[in-house]
């Protein structure tokens, strides 16, 4: 009895604020919501003497997936208030479909084998005598280990994916990054040159990778704020190339002597030359 | 409904509010010690006014933080801004549930209302001990991180912000750390890793076969806590104390609770975990023994906190990012994997 009325409230909670979480017009009191969703769901499996799964839920769900949803909410920021939209379009109601279908055959499933007796050998009882943690263990390494490997490296590759992603999406598709100190240009910070990308570093006044550099239209001082950021530049691999780069500076530019020391003892060869033929 | 469970319901209801207390007692005596001892450690005095040697200094504390005028700024998430440090404090409480303070359940002396009444020595002693653990330290981030985004400010969401990295990140060592512990105790439950330890004249601790984990999980506990060097989400003189800075009165002082309070439990995980918990010399015969024990390492583990404090300058955040990235996360793994090689060597 106890235990139905314990159960009823949590299913309760656990409806309402999933309704809160996709009505809610505030992402981070949607964010909340889910959190307060995934909670009662681990409850529920605490009453069904799953522990470690509950245990793992909050881990990783509550725990590590909400806080990521937060931070990219607080860094990339939300409108709060945003009207919902037509909700009601062509394409939600075709979900609506398939997440019912899902509900009937889940919870046909789960009445099937639960409800209507034939639990499975591991009732609680039984798990009680080994432990939660190994029951899994054993389930996971024994029967499931081809499986649970497959999942392992499916996670993995979409790391990696990532990783690979963000660092090399520009050098696939450049040969060549020049890092362009000039301050004529106008707008843009970076230009296309067929297989070159040029990055005027005025415009865009952070490090990034380049393996070029040319000195077009700019003061002493520039070139001083530059070198001064290579200088405390941390990043080993890119602290070796700096000494083999070539550095164009073009002769329209008037940079004093010192500048030009400076230039030759970072970069590996100094060129006076006209910029866009030095780029060539 | 069932005496026995009615009883249960009872004794644990009580044991819970005591440790509660004890805790809340626990925080109000470390902010003393703290301000004495980093007095101390920078050739000061610390607190000498109220009471001996200062030691009256927390009342005087309380009363200011209590009777100070409660202000909710109009420009915050109210809601949020009010739940926050409650969200703060829970989580670094909870964490105690699981921590054994003594090995057997004992009996109470005489009957209430008829009934025998045992008490454990522990709130729960559950199958998944150390995994809760981790995943109640994960929920500790959320106190902070809706503070600094819920105040609306711009100083408090780079506090906000700085913990949500710091903790996500810190938290990945920490828990491989924990792997080692967890293949030589072969368990999850505290009691039972407690009990590994308490061989050899109850030394034989885990900080000996792994050294490595228990720096790696001292290191990760100071950032979890945020505790100096890893203070990052306050740092008062960058950003006006961070995700606080919209916060005061007792407000404030609930996020000041749940800082001492997460280094006070997280003391006890630690000396639980790695040395020893209630193992010594002769706790088994004298249960009494083994809680003198347990509060012994767990004073020497929150001096050497605040010792650290004291003596460390805060990391710059790019660093810390850096170094747990590239250097705990694969020293933890790495101690993982020549712990698992060994263990299976010697095991089968």
């Amino acid at each position: 009895m106890l235990e139905q009325i314990i159960f009823f409230a949590l299913a309760a909670v656990a409806v309402l604020s999933a309704l809160g979480v996709v009505f809610n017009k505030n992402v981070v009191h949607s964010a909340l919501f889910l959190l307060l969703n995934f909670s009662t769901i681990a409850f529920l499996y605490f009453m069904l003497n799953a522990q470690f799964l509950g245990v793992a839920q909050i881990l990783v769900y509550a725990g590590a997936i909400v806080v990521l949803f937060l931070f990219v909410v607080m860094l990339v920021g939300a409108d709060v208030g945003e009207p919902l939209g037509n909700w009601l379009s062509g394409q939600n109601i075709f979900l609506m479909v398939l997440g019912l279908i899902l509900l009937t055959v889940v919870g046909t499933a789960v009445f099937e084998n639960t409800v209507l007796g034939a639990g499975g050998e591991m009732t609680p009882e039984v798990v009680a005598q080994f432990g939660q943690t190994e029951v899994i263990a054993a389930a996971l390494f024994t029967q499931y280990t081809l499986p649970f490997q497959l999942v392992a490296v499916l996670l993995s590759v979409g790391v990696i994916g990532v990783v690979w992603l963000a660092q090399h999406q520009q050098r696939q598709k450049f040969r060549q990054v020049v890092a362009v100190l000039d301050a004529g240009w106008d707008g843009e910070s970076q230009k296309v040159h067929h297989d070159k990308l040029r990055v005027n570093w005025l415009r865009r006044p952070k490090l990034f990778d380049f393996d070029w550099v040319e000195i077009a239209r700019a003061t002493d001082d520039d070139v001083a704020r530059f070198t001064r950021q290579i200088e405390n530049d941390e990043d080993r691999w890119r602290g070796l190339r700096y000494p083999q780069m070539v550095c164009v500076v073009s002769p329209e530019c008037d940079l004093s002597e010192s500048t030009h020391l400076k230039l030759r003892q970072m970069f590996g060869e100094v060129r006076t030359a006209d910029v866009e033929r030095g780029a060539q | 409904m069932d005496p026995q469970l009615v009883t249960d319901l009872v004794v644990h209801t009580i044991l819970i509010v005591i440790v509660a207390t004890l805790l809340m007692g626990g925080f109000a005596a470390m902010t003393v010690v703290e301000r004495k001892l980093l007095g101390r450690f920078t050739l000061r005095y610390g607190p000498n006014r109220v009471g001996k040697f200062g030691t009256l200094q927390v009342i005087a504390d309380m009363f200011k933080m209590f009777f100070k005028e409660e202000v909710v700024p109009d420009h915050v998430d109210r809601a949020i801004y009010l739940m926050a440090p409650g969200m703060a404090l829970v989580p670094a409480m909870l964490a105690f549930a699981v921590v054994p303070i003594a090995q057997a359940p004992f009996v109470l002396p005489f009957e209430v209302f008829g009934y025998t009444i045992t008490v454990n020595p522990w709130i729960a002693d559950i199958n998944v001990g150390v995994l809760y653990i981790l995943a109640i330290g994960s929920l500790g981030t959320y106190g902070v991180v809706l503070g600094g985004w819920s105040s609306n400010n711009k100083y408090s969401l780079l506090g906000g912000l700085r913990t949500s990295a710091q903790m996500l990140s810190y938290e990945l060592p920490m828990g491989v750390a924990l792997l080692g512990v967890i293949m030589l105790a072969g368990s999850l439950q505290l009691t039972q890793i407690v009990d590994f330890q308490n061989a050899w004249l109850g030394l034989r601790w885990f900080i000996l076969f792994q050294p490595i984990a228990f720096i790696i999980f001292y290191i990760c506990s100071l950032a979890e806590a945020g505790r100096a060097p890893f203070d990052l989400p306050e740092t008062e003189n960058e950003l006006i104390a961070g995700f606080a800075t919209e916060y005061g009165a007792m407000k404030f002082g609930l996020f000041f609770g749940a800082e001492y309070i997460h280094m006070i439990v997280v003391s006890f995980i630690m000396a639980t975990l790695f040395l020893g918990g209630w193992s010594g010399p002769f706790a088994t015969q004298v249960p009494l023994l083994g809680i003198v024990y347990l509060l012994l390492k767990v004073g020497f583990i929150l001096f050497t906190m605040i010792w650290v404090r004291a003596s460390t300058p805060r990391v710059r955040f790019d660093k810390l990012m850096k170094f747990n990235w590239k250097f705990l996360l694969p020293l933890s793994i790495a101690n993982a994997a020549v712990t698992a090689l060994v263990a299976g060597v010697i095991f089968f």
